[in-house]
């Protein structure tokens, strides 16, 4: 029944994965007479005229060994998670990741970032996408489909950063929890959309620590990092829980995943060591007793009632989206360039800036610029509608959610927000290696 | 693995929480100095430093050029580049610093965090799911709605880009006949002649001929003949070997006409009438514009004349008429003045009036369109100029808001600068780079010919409103209708100096072999040698005829209009 069910969603990547596996360079790489050689083309645009000295310079081969070391650690995690359950094997993954996915190769390309290349590629055929890329981007998405969040808990260079700072968690109130969580969902969206109308890759523009793996970086991304840092350590993983984009499709895999973190090895004795000790907040209690619960009608309307606001709710963001396109559309750098343009036109003496300078050098014609640019908003628009809509839909999807009735026996994790960082493992008093022997007085 | 007992596991809680304080304040220390240095580094030009620009504003100003002065530079420049990049290193290392107090303190609080008491059963229990969906389904709810609110106002309160469509140049372009088309005429073959209102180069500058001095209109010295033209017309003469062609006109009839350039003698006249679309009642012009305002052109092939009327009459070199078309008849409250070009084979014409401001590229062997610019701009008088940027031949136009350019070939508007104002009759010069233009009521500017970007404008000055100016040697020379002499200096657009030299200048001067000419309304010939630094006038010819029109300057022989005459001004030993 779990296989039936995880079969749509594979499906789907593989299709969708299809065009941009088969998908070519539409053009050929210029022939330079004068003896320049051209570098070679790397997947990794922004690694590769960012990276310091700290960082290797990235070849296609490095890539390949990412992609591989990616799938390696990937095993390792699954290894570790399920069969070993092992919370130190989880943190020496952790330590590796830093390292490898972290310094070695600069932060970049992460899976995180990688959403925007395949919204890119998808929306636009102009916009080249290696193999590479796209296996950064399926393989998490493939193990949470079978195996949960092991990619955020061991792999993931942000999300593990995050975990090495954690020191004292705290709860977060259930409730500012659950509606913080919601976050993720814009930010993707928001991804998604700048990415795929060419305004800018907002997830990589706004990554908060791929500044410490290459030791420089703007003064608002360090700070921004810094903050975050200093706020994981004692609200576990603030990232992957309120911003991460890529968390969203990932806890949206893993709710098929047939495996998932067994708290206990054995019977659950019902002690709420790993409710206490879980950083994410993933560990969700039994059910109440019947006598305890809202009736089943009750939950049954409500869900009625859900499902007859979900057209108006969708409509009215859709259309508040398309409006808003407009106000989007200020953000794309041809709109400011032809914004810039026309208000230089207008007044002869305003100052120049370096991008309308070399617009106006190109001697490429206003008209032309502003063509494209009514191109450029259409386009905003549409996909601002459309974000409305997604956005109207998957919090719906979150208000049913909360409206159904739960059936649960023990503590057991929530798949979508467990990101198995193992931590449960070692404080559950099944376990055997969690016994401790007192000294007398002790 | 050992265990440790509960005394020993506090013990190293501790001292790992120790380290951790003691991490944290070298951290912040290392955080602080590295802010500093890098505010510093930012704020740092290590360039442009106050000293360095001191001693390099000493050493330009120095016309010696002081070697001590040169070494004093190099060391500043040295220090000042190596301060920047000891920061710089500074900074990296700060850096390292960083990752290994993080790195202490990281793992301090791993083994803090790993050696915390063992936990214990959180407080509360049990708390009823119920309840909390129902909290978390209102603050989603609420949380979802105020997101929309949101972007509802948003989409109020900001403004939203529109895209300005008044001012777009809209081309249209027609696929010439590939049948009768034929190869350009070789621009050496226009340098040669003169073929265009302000010679060859349309900036009014000539190729570099001999220029006759020391003639006299009155007693006939160096005149080398005086020929009556039919009828008026303030167009200036062009000339392409031994032709000579001016054109005439008045309210009933249009013509142009072909003098030999050795004796004076009409060689043929050709009248601009039976053209399809032309008025039947010309329209009314003023005096000092009259029927036939703008000069003709010519390829050597044929010879193209446009008056008041829009009628545009091509003839061959003989007088034989090839094509004639009507553009339109202009709606101009003094008569339509612009003199086309001709580029690679296109006769360019400004069609501009009060409803219509088109710049149309005519195949100059069919007649027929092959592209034109809507301009949605206003009326200009002002003729347009042909530079060569980059390889690329542009189009240069003033209107009364902008200077514009175009691209020759495709007529796409290249770019556009809106610095006019005021009613436009002059042409732009050019030189080094720089477009200048300069007209009353607007101001004098100078633009850079490959982006269009506006370098300097001035209003401190007496401006023409005819009389085009030129440019030489970084200064712009202009000539005012009210008579004043004016030089700017073309980078920055300082006024270097300005003459009275009494009546005024309609007549745009031109530069020959290193000297400016210029005829005032009076008839005077100034001749001028460029000079920044004052007015140098080396001599003044008089023609004793009233003259507004541009001379025309072939193998060292002067061709100038006047009212009624067409004189030939030489050597008469050559």
């Amino acid at each position: 029944m779990n296989r039936l069910r995880k079969l749509p969603a594979g499906l789907i990547m593989f299709f969708a994965a299809m065009p941009l596996l088969t998908a070519q360079n539409r053009f050929p790489k210029p022939e330079f007479t004068s003896g320049y050689k051209a570098p070679p083309l790397s997947s990794l645009p922004s690694a590769a005229t960012q990276l310091e000295r700290s960082v290797l310079p990235v070849t296609p081969y490095l890539e390949y060994a990412a992609l591989g070391m990616l799938l390696i650690f990937l095993l390792l995690s699954c290894y570790f998670l399920y069969r070993k359950r092992s919370r130190r094997g989880i943190f020496a993954m952790v330590l590796a990741s830093v390292a490898f996915f972290g310094f070695l190769i600069g932060g970049c390309i992460c899976a995180v970032g990688s959403i925007q290349n395949v919204a890119a590629a998808v929306f636009n055929q102009n916009f080249p996408i290696s193999p590479v890329v796209l296996g950064i981007f399926m393989l998490p998405l493939f193990f949470a489909l079978f195996a949960g969040r092991v990619f955020c808990g061991s792999v993931c260079p942000l999300g593990t950063i995050q975990d090495l700072v954690i020191f004292y968690p705290l709860k977060v109130p259930p409730l500012l929890d659950r509606i913080l969580r919601i976050l993720p969902l814009f930010y993707l969206g928001a991804g998604v959309l700048f990415a795929a109308t060419g305004i800018s890759f907002l997830i990589c523009r706004f990554d908060p620590f791929v500044g410490f793996y290459r030791m420089t970086g703007p003064f608002f991304m360090l700070s921004a990092g810094t903050l975050l840092l200093l706020l994981g350590m004692f609200v576990a993983r603030p990232y992957c829980r309120y911003l991460c984009p890529y968390g969203v499709l990932l806890s949206w895999l893993s709710k098929l995943s047939s495996r998932r973190v067994s708290v206990t090895p054995d019977e659950c004795i019902r002690c709420r060591l790993c409710e206490d000790v879980c950083p994410v907040d993933a560990i969700m209690p039994p059910s109440p007793p019947e006598d305890e619960r809202e009736p089943m009608r009750k939950s049954l309307h409500r869900i009625i009632l859900l499902l007859l606001l979900l057209p108006m709710t969708a409509a009215a963001s859709g259309v508040t989206g398309y409006f808003l396109g407009n106000q989007i559309s200020l953000l794309h750098p041809k709109v400011v360039l032809c914004r810039q343009v026309c208000a230089e036109l207008a007044a002869g003496d305003r100052p120049q800036t370096d991008e309308s300078l070399a617009f106006r050098s190109a001697g490429t014609p206003v008209a032309e610029l502003q063509r494209e640019v009514g191109g450029v908003v259409s386009n905003i628009r549409l996909g601002s509608c459309i974000l409305g809509v997604f956005l109207a839909l998957a919090i719906m999807a979150r208000l049913f959610n909360f409206s159904k009735r739960r059936e649960q026996q023990d503590y057991q994790v929530d798949r979508s927000i467990c990101v198995c960082c193992g931590r449960c493992y070692s404080v559950c008093p099944r376990d055997k290696r969690n016994r401790i022997t007192l000294k007398e007085g002790e | 693995m050992k265990k440790v007992s509960i005394k020993t596991r506090n013990i190293i809680h501790r001292t790992a929480l120790a380290v951790v304080v003691v991490a944290s304040v070298f951290l912040l220390a290392v955080i602080m100095i590295m802010l500093l240095q890098y505010r510093q580094i930012k704020r740092t030009e290590p360039l442009n430093l106050p000293a360095l620009s001191g001693l390099r504003g000493q050493y330009i100003n120095d016309e010696r050029g002081s070697e001590q002065l040169k070494e004093q530079i190099r060391q500043l420049d040295l220090l000042s580049r190596r301060a920047w990049f000891t920061g710089e290193d500074q900074l990296h290392s700060g850096g390292f610093l960083i990752i290994g107090g993080m790195i202490v303190m990281l793992a301090m609080l791993q083994v803090a965090a790993s050696t915390r008491p063992y936990p214990n059963t959180p407080p509360g229990g049990g708390a009823s799911t119920d309840r909390l969906a129902a909290r978390t389904r209102v603050g989603i709810a609420i949380g979802g709605s105020a997101v929309l609110l949101l972007a509802v106002v948003t989409v109020f309160l900001v403004k939203p880009f529109a895209l300005p469509v008044a001012k777009a140049a809209s081309v249209k372009k027609t696929a010439p006949d590939a049948q009768l088309t034929e190869t350009p005429v070789a621009t050496e073959e226009f340098n040669r002649n003169w073929p265009f209102f302000r010679g060859p180069y349309t900036i009014g500058v000539a190729p570099d001929y001999k220029l006759p001095v020391g003639w006299d209109g009155k007693t006939g010295k160096g005149i080398l003949w005086k020929s009556e033209i039919p009828l008026p017309g303030y167009n200036s003469p062009v000339v392409w070997g031994n032709r000579i062609f001016v054109s005439g006109g008045n309210k009933q009839i249009r013509e142009m006409y072909c003098f030999n350039a050795a004796d004076g003698k009409l060689l043929w006249r050709h009248a601009a009438d039976n053209i399809p679309g032309s008025p039947a009642v010309p329209p009314e012009v003023t005096e000092d514009t009259g029927y036939a305002a703008p000069t003709m052109a010519t390829d050597g092939k044929r010879v193209f004349a446009v008056f008041a009327t829009g009628d545009l009459v091509c003839a061959d070199m003989d007088g034989k008429r090839l094509w004639a078309v009507n553009l339109g008849v202009p709606k101009n409250h003094y008569g339509y003045s612009s003199s086309p070009v001709i580029v690679d084979g296109r006769l360019i014409v400004q069609f501009f009036d009060e409803n219509r401001q088109l710049l149309i590229a005519l195949n100059t062997v069919t007649g027929k369109p092959e592209w034109s610019a809507d301009r949605k701009t206003s009326i200009s008088w002002s003729s347009p100029s042909v530079i060569n940027v980059a390889g690329r031949k542009l189009i240069v136009t003033i209107t009364c808001d902008a200077v514009e350019t175009f691209d020759a070939a495709a007529g796409n508007p290249v770019w556009q600068l809106n610095c006019m104002g005021g009613e436009v009759g002059t042409s732009a010069a050019y030189s080094e780079g720089r477009i200048l233009v300069a007209n009353d009521n607007a101001c004098a500017a100078a633009i850079s010919a490959a982006a269009g970007r506006l370098l300097w404008k001035t209003n401190e000055l007496t401006l023409p409103d005819v009389s085009s100016p030129v440019a030489f040697e970084n200064a712009m020379y202009i000539f005012s209708s009210s008579g004043t002499a004016s030089c700017v200096d073309a980078a920055t657009g300082k006024k270097l100096w300005e003459k009275e030299l009494g009546s005024g200048f309609y007549s745009s001067p031109l530069l020959v072999s290193g000297r400016i000419i210029v005829f005032n309304m009076e008839g005077n010939a100034f001749i001028i040698k460029p000079d920044r630094e004052k007015y140098t006038q080396e001599a003044v010819c008089a023609l004793g005829e009233k003259v507004v029109a541009t001379p025309a300057l072939v193998n060292g022989k002067l061709y100038i209009r006047t009212d009624k005459f067409l004189y030939c001004i030489g050597d008469k030993t050559e």
